[in-house]
């Protein structure tokens, strides 16, 4: 017998702060997966009365809005990025702008499988598709804070891309091995991190570009963007 | 070097692009659809409990 609760329900696992309570969810999400399987569940409810219910296949129409949205949202990022590339190969910042496309598009696709499930998925391939999500999200974020580094200023050598992204590996490793206690320090405080840096580099780049009228406006839509990412970010952090 | 031209014509290389893209979110689409389902729409509420909707179980309550 499993108890059910509206924590199963959630539809993104991040929202779970103590890194217990979030192997304990994925544990939770294989068990009533397992449960799923039998051809017949036992429903208990509040008011003591059973309801015996057959499990089947999703049907494709219960699919919700919110798993289109995702996947046009991330396909259409990956093809704009992947335009630019296509006709500026040897561009650093066409690449770097390609790479925010495709790990875009890997983050919410990843995302849009699992957040929308009816109940449970397999609690391995959640937990795969959590971590596929995650660490697109820190490659999204190197990818960012380098574009900015390097887009449409110049800002300084290499060395700074490569520590961008040796950090989100270092981000992604304790991501998989759970180094920390607490979600916060293993996925919300390193975007954060990437978040505000990205905001530093839009002012560097904007004093950079105060007497270039073309680059200003190339800094105007990215500070764009970089205040929709940062107030969305800090909106779904828990309390 | 003939097969790096082909692969880097912008035409070939958003074909190819297009179709890995067409081929994950496909994936995508499979596992979001091999999900189990109870054939009732479970909404969580305030309280930390579930209601069920759909399925002739409305407004019945999970404990």
């Amino acid at each position: 017998m499993v108890l059910l609760t509206a924590q199963d329900l959630i539809e993104e696992p991040d929202f779970i702060k103590d890194v217990a309570d979030y192997k304990a969810f994925f544990a939770k999400q294989s068990q009533l997966y397992t449960l799923l399987q039998q051809p017949e569940v036992l429903l208990h409810v509040e008011s003591g009365k059973h309801y015996l219910i057959k499990p089947k296949i999703r049907e494709p129409s219960s699919v919700p809005h919110t798993f289109y949205f995702q996947i046009i949202c991330g396909a259409v990022a990956m093809m704009i990025g992947m335009s630019v590339l296509a006709y500026n190969f040897s561009s650093t910042s066409a690449r770097l702008y390609a790479l925010t496309g495709f790990s875009f598009m890997l983050l919410t696709f990843s995302a849009a499988a699992y957040s929308s499930r009816e109940l449970a998925l397999q609690g391995d391939l959640f937990r795969f598709l959590n971590a596929v999500n995650h660490g697109n999200a820190f490659i999204f974020s190197a990818a960012f804070v380098s574009l900015l580094w390097y887009y449409p200023s110049r800002l300084g050598g290499a060395k700074f891309p490569a520590l961008a992204f040796a950090l989100g590996a270092l981000a992604f490793l304790s991501e998989i091995f759970l180094w920390f206690d607490n979600n916060d320090l293993t996925f919300r405080y390193p975007i954060l991190l990437a978040l505000l840096t990205s905001l530093i580099l839009g002012i560097w780049q904007w004093v950079a570009s105060r007497k270039d009228p073309l680059r200003r406006a190339a800094v105007k839509w990215f500070l764009l963007t970089l205040l929709l990412g940062l107030s969305n970010s800090v909106q779904n952090f828990p309390d | 070097m003939a097969l790096r031209r082909t692969l880097l014509t912008p035409r070939f290389f958003l074909m190819l692009a297009s179709t890995l893209c067409l081929v994950l979110a496909l994936t995508s689409w499979h596992i979001a659809t091999s999900t189990p389902s109870l054939g009732i729409h479970l909404v969580p509420t305030d309280n930390g409990a579930i209601e069920m909707r759909g399925g002739g179980l409305e407004n019945v309550l999970l404990p």
